[in-house]
């Protein structure tokens, strides 16, 4: 049997709009307090799991290694998306379990709100034409374009409404009133959503997930040689990771998403069901997005997304107390946002997370996507 | 302003280049038979070779959306403008734009049709109603 794989450290860096925070700063910000959380020294790192947007080049890793000085024996560049992180955490398992390395670090740094800041708004090309999306970029299509498609669709064949859309925006603000770091604290109302400028129909502006600076980082280890270290072990129950395509027009359709191969497999794995989860950390890009990973994870059965978040149930008091730092919609998103789910899992878990803080929250189930409707990795934690 | 035009390379030009024939072309596997979108050389059921074939350039709108709000030219001037998942009659689907109707008339389910239009010297493959 292999030896269990625990989380050690997790921390993220400063949050927000820092015009004078630079990438790579931030990603050792976030990676020197995450050692710190685990007690660990910087020279302790053997494994780095790490990748950034396109603003690190050709070959995020080796620039990173370079800023950071250190030399890993293990490394580990998927980019898959935003949901990268999970699928990240999945091959941290193995190359610990299989002795490859022996503590490995995630980092992630992205200075996404300056950069648009200093741009001409929302709106810059996702890819560039030349690859496959030269057959969809051409038209038009913006990121929340393609996650307006997919709601069209559900809202065609489920009967999902705006409300139910918005009740997903409501419930992540309810949680990040108690998030100091949060960009938006204010509570808002179906109506405030509703009543916010339209995007790409049927998505308002609060329909879509805020534009952040900031990094996050953790740190893996396996469980014996967690013993050394003065921190409360989370432990990696179960992890899942799935492809889909890169293009709206290959889009697989509800009930083929790639979130369900990642979720079957991380609950097997984990020898759990969707009723076992104390606490859900799910990538909130859009408000849909949240209804769609809760039908294909199992949450609720599929087409009845809408009316199942409809009650609120995913604020930190509710039901189903998801993304409970406020989630992308309204605490933040520097652009690859799946690190922040385990961060915040492990704060659910280890019993920190003051006001937010679910009642002896034992599971946490993370569900990072990529790209368009790309990729899907699930990630299921635990603690003892 | 063409940069956000297509790049034309070897396996996608026969798309591109007929459409100035208003003649939509897809690729079809001449072993499984099956056709598919966007163009590959090989057949991403079975890797099989595949060949061009002409569509009848008809379709249904499976998913839309209106976009109303986008910094980068030439499409913020455009708005609002109309962007649909179009599912063609020989059964793979293409992301597009229904054009030539208000964008608040496009609904899921509508019958279009191809209307290639010339932008900028490339032929975009755009869809019109289909009774229009």
């Amino acid at each position: 049997m292999a030896e269990r794989v625990v989380i050690v450290g997790a921390a993220a860096s400063d949050s927000g709009y820092l015009p004078q925070r630079t990438p790579l700063e931030l990603h050792v910000e976030a990676a020197a307090r995450a050692l710190a959380d685990a007690g660990l020294q910087k020279d302790d790192i053997d494994g780095l799991f790490s990748t950034g947007d396109h603003r690190y080049g050709m070959m995020p890793p080796v620039v990173l290694c370079e800023y950071m000085g250190i030399h890993p024996r293990y490394v580990d560049g998927t980019n898959v998306g935003g949901g990268a992180w999970e699928f990240m955490v999945r091959h941290a398992v193995g190359a610990l379990q299989s002795g490859l390395c022996s503590v490995a670090l995630l980092s992630y740094g992205a200075n996404s709100r300056t950069t648009m800041a200093n741009s001409n708004g929302p709106g810059e090309r996702f890819t560039p034409a030349g690859t496959p999306t030269a057959y969809e970029d051409p038209f038009g299509l913006t990121l929340p374009s393609r996650a307006a498609l997919v709601a069209s669709r559900h809202m065609h064949e489920f009967g999902t409404t705006s409300e139910h859309l918005a009740a997903v925006a409501v419930a992540m603000r309810t949680n990040a009133q108690h998030n100091p770091d949060a960009m938006y604290r204010k509570p808002i109302t179906i109506d405030d959503v509703l009543s916010s400028r339209m995007i790409t129909d049927p998505l308002h502006l609060l329909d879509c997930c805020v534009v952040s600076d900031g990094g996050g980082a953790l740190v893996l280890t396996t469980e014996s040689r967690a013993r050394d270290v003065d921190r409360q072990p989370v432990f990696v129950l179960g992890t899942g990771e799935a492809i889909a395509t890169e293009t709206m027009a290959g889009w697989s359709e509800f009930g083929r998403m790639a979130a369900e191969q990642s979720g079957r497999e991380a609950f097997a794995m984990a020898g759990l069901v969707p009723a076992d989860i104390d606490t859900l950390q799910l990538y909130d890009a859009f408000t849909i997005n949240v209804i769609l990973q809760l039908e294909a994870l199992g949450f609720c059965p599929l087409g009845e997304g809408g009316e199942f978040v409809a009650d609120g149930k995913l604020a930190f008091d509710g039901a189903l107390p998801t993304n409970t730092d406020g989630g992308a919609l309204s605490s933040n998103h520097p652009g690859m946002r799946g690190i922040f789910l385990m961060i915040e899992a492990v704060r659910q878990l280890r019993g920190e997370a003051g006001v937010v803080q679910v009642p002896n929250a034992r599971t946490a189930l993370c569900n990072g996507t990529g790209g368009p409707f790309s990729s899907s990795g699930t990630v299921i934690l635990g603690v003892a | 302003m063409t940069e956000h035009l297509p790049i034309v390379d070897g396996e996608s030009a026969p798309f591109w280049e007929s459409l100035a024939e208003q003649r939509l072309m897809l690729k079809w596997c001449t072993d499984c038979g099956r056709p598919h979108f966007y163009p590959r050389v090989f057949c991403p059921y079975c890797w099989s070779a595949t060949e061009w074939r002409q569509a009848a350039g008809t379709g249904t709108v499976f998913a839309t959306t209106t976009v109303r709000t986008i910094g980068l030219e030439p499409f913020h001037s455009r708005t609002p403008y109309n962007i649909s998942i179009v599912e063609l009659d020989e059964g793979p689907r293409m992301l597009t734009n229904v054009i030539d109707v208000d964008v608040d008339e496009v609904q899921i389910g509508l019958r279009v049709r191809l209307q290639a239009q010339l932008e900028s010297g490339f032929w975009m493959p755009r869809f019109v109603p289909a009774g229009g």
